[in-house]
């Protein structure tokens, strides 16, 4: 692209430049948050943690790394990111290509069939004892089969393969290519970014999900997911507001006084959560910010 | 495509890992127990002592299974349940038959359980759905904390020392007790930062913050909801927003006429208990609502001189009350442990229970193990010295003993009596308390010429000046007490969010005026909530249910 | 979408089939995942208490149904709380395309991709912990008035948190500054996904940036834009639980208590089950309605439709 540099593409640039960097800034302070609590002193970070350091200690990281099964957790967690995301991505995208094949017999009803899925739900005890009998309880693939097929993401994939210059496909098609190879050989490449986008947006799912792993898994220690742990401790702290409600006194006495969880082991494990995702993102990240270039594939 | 064999082999090899049961022989059986507690299990000083004793004394290991809300109804609903659960109603169980009665058992397995006569006869009564049999087991049966522990966490909370600063005035009512705290904010140092003083802040966008604090004071408990108030001395229900005379008014006038004095962080509305504790860490606070809350500020200030004064403590007004004395006849009634209709083997759960009600369990929990944390003295049970400092020092070590760690479940309270004429606990020697004070508390005891803070209150009572929750009967109540209707709970479940609304108004309104406008309009919501009606309900039932257990008395 | 592929030639019916065929494995698992659960429905129509079955509950035909539609007593201001959050929603559901498209048009790699990663981060942490940050900022000892009192701009300190009049745009920001980031990732991989060569045409042809951002970018993004916002439509009654949720107070309760808020309160008091499962019901009904009505206008307007 050529442009030419006018007064007014450099004041754009400017203000594009400045609104950008400030909205990182603010967006930066959560991060920041959570990563001065975390070496506070726990003494100190009593008193409260706004913008810098309150003494500096190993204290929490110690405590949570201290935790009885955290590195299966960590495991299980990568696990089914992994394995989560890989059969995510490849259902979305080739029940999207489907989708948008307008020969597709019954395509209107399947189609919505599908979509009407985001907006219904058997309630928590029917799809229990329905996956119970699916023998799906205390198993890790309750991880990533129900998940497996996302109305949301085929969506996005649908839409974006529409999109698409429609002569690449039909040329494939009148060389008498069938659908499969079409797919593979023409649509993939072209849907790199969508591809990239829904794996990272199913990677950041399984990665933080955690209601399946309470739900269905809650009685396999082996089978605890790292954000599990994480929720257990969140949860502490509404466990007790809720108790505070109930206003059992008793209750209330021990769980405020026996500390529950300190805020500290809460924050670290929040941290911890959310670093890996940042080590893994720059790597996805350019699938989907660069542009690519539709005559490369034309080839 | 070799690279991609070979990552899919490693990936079965982790499934297979991930799948594959762990075989380990025990050569002893496995009793589990679900229950919305937290047992620790997760904990470096799990097992503790205490359990392993727990263990032995059955010849069974215990698998705790924790459940939230969610998990606890996925498992009644599934119908797979563990040997023992825990729930807090028992009406379910009941309705669907999911307990197996323990009757036919008690003889051969549990005589320790029957111990327990008045306890079982009111449960036969009212949780057995009709046929009399004993379907459920209920933790810490009889007299509470007797002496009133060793501090308060309810009465006049005070900074310390900035109140002996002011000559310790005594303080007889809350109006009173405000002109305490305006006086020492204004002695107050101010915080490092330089944020403001306040008298107290509460986390309160719950109900609990604003109710509790008169609520103690004045000699009530809560009960289901915040609508009612139990009077603690004779166990008979009031109205707690309709009747002008409750705590919640008493309250609401108090937090009024705090917040006119500028005394009330203006933040209250918006605080969780950690932020509360943040700022009284700070040293923001001067008072408190409860002492749980704010016992931030004296760790804080004894990290920079172990002597410092720096702390929130009660003081005591005529005719205040104090938490504690109750006896709980039927133990903790929302805390109902029944054997389930999927148990394996029945005898061995009564057994189970039979140890939670036997006096050698009940004193290693309360007091640990005789020859190891404590033993007779002249005939008279006595605990080491090395277990006294165990306990000041805390930490792992001494919740690797258990002591006081399963309050929830065991059979009987701290200050029933053992069978060598002790009670289980035998913390309770004065001597031992003062040993165990503070510098803060300490310097209070000293001040007043007693052992112990709580102390203060125990001799008011003891002189008739103030009470206590002898005569509390709730927990019987509760248990005994029908189902609200759904109506009844809809009112009520109104009212508390008609309340919880009304309290800034209130609490913030301009002047009286606009206070006694802001009552005005309140009671006259609430009147059209449905407010006569589940009184109605209430005091009926409540009642009836109080009359009733008084008869089997 | 449905105007894009002409069909060159016509297939065999053989063909077709074979797509069918491939579907449905995905269709299958749509089947057993989603709609066998279904059959829960049917315990809306008995007092089902979790322990007891279904046979033995006591049938109460329509009840709850009917218990929920004649609630007059708080359903008018949460349903009002809901209507305006779902609406500011739609006001600002452009934000993220337009976000995406500025940091398009950073040129500086580098700059470009920092901005993107930072931007996403306050997605990963959860709304307890913003709330804890949001106090640590706003509250009347906070940074926040700090700030302002020093500058001179306010006289007194003031608690935002606590301010009733504030909720629908305090909250709206706070949704806004937490998922902004995250949302604009598709957008940008839609502008991926925009031939580059169209803009070298138009490069060519004399127009300027904005020109291109107007007649190119903007109308690719377009399609994906208009799918995400009629399926927000279909969600608007199950906006922001967690985040109302921790920042509701006594102060803040009447404005922000919306539909998902009122049904978890009752449904906490009553641990009605039946109760939560009808007014699921209701929610999905009104859910996919409104979706398809949406789906229509939008057919109607722009000739185009996604279900």
């Amino acid at each position: 692209m050529i442009h030419r540099k006018t007064p007014g593409t450099v004041a754009a640039n400017v203000v594009i430049y400045f609104l950008l960097g400030f909205f990182a800034l603010l967006c930066l302070y959560p991060f920041w948050y959570l990563v001065i609590f975390t070496f506070s002193d726990p003494g100190e970070a009593l008193k409260g943690v706004s913008f810098w350091f309150r003494g500096f200690s190993f204290y929490n990281v110690e405590q949570v790394l201290r935790l009885q099964g955290i590195d299966r957790a960590l495991l299980n967690s990568v696990l089914r990111t992994v394995l989560g995301t890989g059969i995510t991505v490849f259902c979305c995208t080739f029940l999207g290509y489907l989708f948008s094949k307008q020969e597709m017999p019954g395509r209107r009803f399947f189609y919505r069939a599908v979509i009407i899925t985001m907006y219904v739900s058997g309630g928590l005890i029917p799809t229990y004892l329905i996956y119970r009998s699916y023998g799906l309880t205390n198993n890790f693939l309750v991880y990533i089969l129900p998940g497996a097929v996302s109305a949301y993401n085929m969506i996005l994939v649908k839409t974006f393969v529409e999109q698409l210059p429609p002569a690449l496909e039909e040329a494939a098609m009148i060389d008498g290519a069938s659908y499969l190879r079409v797919f593979f050989q023409v649509i993939i490449p072209l849907s790199i970014p969508i591809i990239a986008t829904i794996a990272i947006f199913s990677a950041v799912g399984q990665w933080n999900s955690w209601f399946d792993n309470h739900i269905y898994n809650t009685n396999s220690p082996p089978l605890m997911t790292l954000q599990y742990q994480l929720y257990k401790f969140l949860n502490e702290a509404q466990r007790l507001a809720a108790l505070l409600k109930e206003g059992n006194i008793k209750d209330v006495e021990a769980a405020v006084t026996q500390q529950l969880t300190p805020k500290g082991v809460r924050v670290t494990t929040t941290l911890f959560a959310a670093v890996p995702i940042f080590l893994v993102y720059p790597f996805m990240q350019r699938y989907f910010i660069k542009g690519i270039m539709v005559g490369a594939v034309k080839g | 495509m070799r690279k991609f064999l070979s990552l899919l082999a490693v990936v079965a090899m982790l499934v297979a890992m991930l799948t594959g049961v762990v075989a380990e022989t025990k050569e002893r059986e496995t009793l589990t127990y679900g229950s919305l507690l937290n047992m620790n299990t997760d904990k470096p000083f799990y097992p503790t002592k205490f359990i392993k004793h727990l263990e032995d004394m059955i010849d069974a290991n215990i698998e705790f299974i924790q459940y939230d809300n969610d998990t606890l109804k996925l498992t009644l609903a599934s119908g797979d349940m563990p040997d023992l659960m825990m729930v807090n109603t028992a009406s379910t169980i009941i309705d669907g038959r999911l307990a197996v009665a323990m009757d036919d058992y008690l003889e051969e397995y549990g005589p320790n359980i029957l111990k327990f006569e008045k306890r079982n006869a009111i449960m036969r009564e009212f949780v057995s759905g009709g046929d009399g049999k004993l379907y459920f087991h209920t933790p810490s049966t009889g007299p509470e904390e007797m002496t009133g522990g060793v501090t308060s966490w309810n009465g006049y909370l005070v900074r310390w020392d900035l109140y002996k600063q002011l000559g310790a005035p005594a303080i007889n009512s809350d109006d009173e007790y405000i002109e305490v705290l305006k006086k020492m904010v204004e002695i107050a140092p101010k915080p490092a930062n330089g944020a403001p003083v306040y008298g107290m802040g509460l986390h309160g966008s719950q109900q609990w913050a604003w109710n509790i604090r008169a609520m103690a004071n004045e000699g009530y408990s809560n009960s289901t909801c915040w609508a009612y108030a139990i009077n603690t001395t004779n166990t008979e229900v009031i109205q707690n927003y309709m009747d002008l005379s409750s705590p919640f008014w008493s309250n609401m006038r108090f937090y009024y006429k705090l917040n006119q004095a500028g005394l009330l962080d203006p933040d209250s509305y918006t605080m969780t208990g950690d932020q509360v504790g943040e700022k009284a860490a700070n040293g923001q606070y001067v008072g408190s609502y409860c002492s749980w809350y704010t016992g931030g500020l004296y760790d804080a200030a004894r990290k920079e001189d172990p002597n410092t004064l720096a702390g929130i403590i009660a003081v005591y007004g005529d005719g205040m009350s104090g938490w504690y004395g109750s006896n709980h006849t039927v133990g903790w009634s929302d805390k109902l442990t029944f054997i389930t209709k999927s148990c394996k083997n029945v005898p061995l759960a009564v057994k189970f229970l039979n140890a939670l009600d036997s006096d050698e369990l009940n004193r290693i929990h309360y007091s640990g193990v005789q020859g190891e944390e404590w033993d007779y003295v002249d005939g008279v049970p006595t605990l080491f010295p090395e277990t006294v400092a165990l306990r000041q020092t805390g930490g792992e070590a001494w919740q690797h003993t258990g002591i006081n760690s399963f309050n929830n479940t065991i059979g009987a309270s701290a200050y029933s009596t053992a069978e060598d004429g002790s009670f289980y606990s035998l913390w309770d020697d004065p001597d031992l308390k003062y040993s165990g004070l503070n510098p803060l508390e300490k310097d209070y005891a000293d001040f007043y010429g007693v052992k112990y803070p709580a102390q203060v209150h125990y001799n008011m009572v003891q002189e008739g000046k103030a009470i206590n929750q002898a005569g509390n009967q709730t927990q019987a109540v509760q248990l005994g007490l029908s189902v609200r209707p759904d109506n009844i709970i809809r009112i009520d479940s109104r009212m508390e969010e008609i309340v919880n609304r009304a309290i800034p108004t209130l609490v913030s309104a301009a002047d009286q005026d606009a206070f006694d406008a802001a009552q005005a309009s309140l009671l006259e919501e609430l009147k059209a909530a449905g407010a006569e009606e589940s009184w109605a309900w209430w005091n009926e039932n409540w009642n009836g249910t109080l009359a009733k257990i008084n008869s089997l008395e | 979408m449905s105007s894009v592929t002409p069909n060159i030639q016509i297939k065999p019916r053989k063909k077709q089939y074979q797509l069918l065929l491939m579907a449905a494995p995905f269709l299958l698992l749509v089947l057993l995942f989603s709609y066998v659960p279904l059959f829960g429905w049917s315990f809306s129509l008995f007092n089902y208490r979790p322990g007891i079955s279904l046979l033995e509950s006591k049938f109460v035909g329509f009840k709850y149904f009917q218990m929920f539609l004649t609630d007059k007593y708080d359903m008018y201001r949460v349903m009002k709380n809901t209507v305006i959050f779902a609406l500011i929603g739609y006001l600002v559901s452009p934000l993220p395309m337009i976000f995406a498209i500025m940091l398009n048009e950073v040129k500086h790699a580098k700059y470009k991709k920092a901005v993107q990663t930072i931007s996403t981060m306050p997605n990963f942490v959860s709304w307890v912990i913003v709330y804890s940050l949001m106090f640590t900022i706003f509250s009347t000892d906070g940074v926040f008035n700090d700030i302002m009192m020093n500058l001179g701009l306010i006289s007194s300190p003031t608690n935002v948190l606590a301010d009733k009049d504030a909720v629908y745009w305090f909250q709206t920001l706070l949704g806004q500054w937490k998922n902004l980031g995250w949302s604009s990732i598709i957008y940008l991989a839609a502008i991926a996904g925009i031939d580059q060569e169209m803009y070298e045409a138009a490069s060519i042809d004399g127009a300027t940036r904005f020109q291109s951002i107007l007649h190119i970018t903007i109308p690719s993004l377009m399609p994906t834009f208009i799918v995400l916002l009629l399926l927000s439509i279909g969600n608007f009654v199950n906006v922001g639980f967690d985040q109302y949720f921790v920042f509701k107070n006594n102060v803040t309760a009447a404005n922000i208590e919306v539909l998902d808020l009122y049904v978890y309160r009752i449904g906490l008091m009553n641990s009605d089950y039946s109760y939560g499962v009808a007014i699921g019901i209701m929610k999905s009904f009104v859910s996919i309605a409104l979706l398809f009505i949406a789906n229509t206008l939008s057919k109607k307007v722009r000739g185009t439709s996604i279900v």
